[in-house]
């Protein structure tokens, strides 16, 4: 994936927040526990990885402030967030997201996988498999826009030949609900 | 019994043999397969697979998983170049270069490119190791715990470079969070608890998978997805093999990588991720005004160079997995595990108690190899046109796949959170022009930098920083090497974007 290009406002924005991020660091690594010389101790890497992401912190915000990240900002911020949240693409991508959380969310917590008799067999369908059934139609419908029957039949084959591949091939559990 | 004639034995068992060209075929297959699905590692395919073994000879096995071991250092680089989600983490730099030349409509040269650089990587490996075992293995023994984790450093130094051209502090602040995040868990030296918040899922630490799976798969996913129509690469396969005359003309970049991952893969703990990052890194410095121009935007050199770097580690893994019973990469490990599981001891004597069985392996490999070049050249084309399926449909069918994958490293639901939590710690990221790769390498690589830094102070306790200095020379070069990266990072990147813009 190649990157996306940043503003000198978002440098700014990244650095305050890595600035933070490295002090907590270099905070939580001066706490941790020195059982033995201070050459083995548990928090040294970590402190020294800290202090360094703190120094490249600084750099990447003055590099954003001599960029012109101020005027971005007194350039009216308001602006730049409303005209983020009313951008199609990020509505897509919110819903995108509440919509990946809420499966994930969903497999780990909703009781709903099933066992079929089959030909005088147990066959059993994993609440993995229900929800990923459902949810990846639903996604499939707001984003690929095929009919919903086009969507569900997609879905189905998608995910039962993963389990399939997975639970009989490599003989391993599906995710349930626990 | 002399050398020749244990090879000619050991020869003579594999070629009469057509199950254990079967096992090894099966094995090429679910190895690229297995590789090409997003996220899942060459590790976690040989873990899974390794079950399978259990009903099959000793023989069978050992093919079957060099089969799995071969197909899937390769698999990697389908995912990669045609939907832009690495297979595998050593298939970074393949994505980079291989997703620009798909999206221009030559995934079939690309994949090509990448088939062959394969191929001739593990050819280079096999034969060098064949060639300079007692070299090989003296110069990958001089790597102690200062080494290493210079080794570790130098590796997420040139991927934070290699990845974030204009900005290599980006790179590096990348890398960074991922150090951080390699920290969490109990310490290996001592079991204090670090970063854990007081949840028990954390003790173990982070597995790099998850994170893998999220920062790359899920990021992607919420990247592509939401846009209006987004783009899939063109369905025309095009021209596959690259020409003779292509060949012979990245055949020193071909050397010079094999070289790399053959002697890096000997290393143990340094892995496919770093022989590849190294030898592409090293490949630009290289190449010459015109390629150099390309790399980043779709450079067929690089390819060359990545693939090349991470197929001849294979054979360079295998070499202290065999001669000292310590694992050259994760996946090494894998192998280890299949040969202990048919009570097969490696180690120094080795040669003694089992006897033809370095050769064995090694002649495993190259028919490996061979299967692996045809059955990869019969994928392209159906995985092109797979992957050349809008992206609207083939993205929503990732999903499920990451989830499953996440969840596989250790059966625990928890990991699932952390690639989701990854995937959208990646998108933010993406969004703010911070490049991926060396979060994924630094979580890989982090625990090894961690506690060989401290194991070598501990070593250098009573002894001045000079003398550090001096007596360990390999070190010293090292270091001067990862200075040199910082440097070069930080003021020559500029001179070189700028002559490169004026070019």
């Amino acid at each position: 994936m190649q990157t996306g290009a940043a503003t000198p406002l978002q440098d700014l924005a990244s650095a305050v927040v890595l600035a933070a991020l490295a002090a907590a660091a270099i905070f939580m690594s001066l706490r941790l526990e020195v059982p033995d010389a201070l050459s083995t101790a548990p928090g040294l890497l970590p402190l020294v990885v800290g202090a360094s992401l703190l120094a490249m912190s600084m750099a990447l915000g003055l590099g954003a402030l001599r960029a012109g990240a101020l005027r971005e900002l007194n350039a009216g911020v308001g602006r730049s967030v409303a005209a983020f949240m009313t951008n199609p693409e990020q509505r897509r991508g919110a819903l995108l997201l509440a919509l990946i959380i809420a499966y994930v969310l969903l497999v780990a917590y909703l009781p709903v996988g099933v066992q079929l008799p089959v030909a005088g067999f147990a066959l059993d369908i994993s609440a993995y498999e229900i929800v990923s059934v459902v949810m990846i139609a639903a996604i499939l419908k707001i984003y690929w826009r095929a009919s919903m029957l086009r969507c569900a039949l997609v879905a189905v084959a998608g995910v039962e030949i993963l389990a399939l591949a997975f639970r009989f091939g490599f003989h391993m559990i599906m995710p349930e609900t626990y | 019994m002399g050398i020749w004639a244990q090879i000619y034995e050991q020869l003579m068992v594999i070629v009469l043999d057509p199950w254990l060209w079967a096992a090894c075929l099966v094995g090429v297959t679910l190895g690229i397969l297995w590789g090409a699905l997003p996220g899942l590692s060459t590790t976690m395919a040989m873990t899974l697979l390794l079950g399978l073994t259990i009903g099959m000879s000793q023989q069978a096995a050992i093919m079957f998983m060099l089969g799995v071991y071969t197909g899937s250092s390769f698999g990697g680089a389908i995912s990669a170049v045609l939907i832009n989600i690495p297979g595998t983490p050593d298939a970074v730099p393949t994505m980079i270069e291989g997703h620009a030349l798909a999206q221009r409509g030559e995934a079939g040269l690309a994949l090509g490119t990448a088939i062959s650089a394969s191929f001739l990587g593990n050819w280079i490996g096999i034969l060098l190791l064949i060639a300079f075992i007692p070299a090989v293995l003296f110069f990958a023994l001089q790597f102690r715990s200062w080494e290493m984790f210079l080794l570790s450093l130098w590796g997420i130094a040139i991927c934070g470079s290699m990845t974030s051209r204009e900005r290599p502090l980006k790179g590096w602040i990348a890398g960074w969070l991922g150090l951080l995040v390699s920290f969490v868990g109990l310490d290996p030296i001592h079991g204090v608890p670090r970063f854990t918040f007081g949840s028990y899922y954390l003790d173990d630490g982070i597995s790099f998978i998850p994170v893998l799976i999220g920062l790359f798969g899920l990021a992607e996913i919420l990247r592509v997805l939401p846009q209006e129509s987004p783009a899939s690469i063109p369905s025309e396969v095009g021209r596959v093999l690259p020409s003779l005359r292509r060949i012979v003309k990245y055949s020193r970049a071909s050397l010079r990588s094999g070289i790399i991952g053959t002697i890096i893969g000997a290393i143990p703990g340094a892995g496919a991720n770093v022989a590849s990052f190294f030898s592409y890194d090293i490949g630009r410095r290289r190449a010459g005004a015109e390629e150099r121009k390309l790399w980043g935007k779709g450079s067929h050199e690089a390819i060359v160079c990545a693939e090349v770097a991470n197929n001849a580690n294979i054979g360079g893994s295998m070499l202290p997995t065999l001669a000292l019973g310590i694992p050259g990469s994760a996946a090494a490990a894998a192998v280890l595990a299949a040969l202990e599981l048919k009570n097969i001891v490696v180690g120094p004597l080795i040669q003694t108690e089992n006897p033809g069985l370095i050769y064995y392996i090694y002649i495993g490999l190259i028919v490996a190899n061979f299967l692996m070049y045809a059955m990869a050249i019969a994928l392209i084309k159906p995985c092109v046109k797979l992957f050349s399926l809008p992206k609207t449909l083939l993205m929503p069918l990732i999903l499920p796949i990451c989830i499953l994958g996440a969840f596989a490293v250790n059966l625990n639901y928890f990991d699932v959170y952390l690639m989701l939590a990854s995937g959208i710690v990646g998108y933010v990221l993406y969004r703010l022009g911070f490049p991926l790769a060396p979060m994924v390498l630094a979580v890989i690589l982090g625990p090894l930098a961690d506690e060989n830094l401290r194991r070598a102070l501990l070593v250098f306790e009573d002894t001045g920083v000079l003398a550090v200095l001096w007596d360990r020379k390999l070190g010293t070069v090292l270091l001067l090497i990862v200075l040199y990266t910082f440097y070069d990072g930080l003021f020559g990147r500029h001179r070189l974007m700028a002559a490169e813009r004026d070019g």
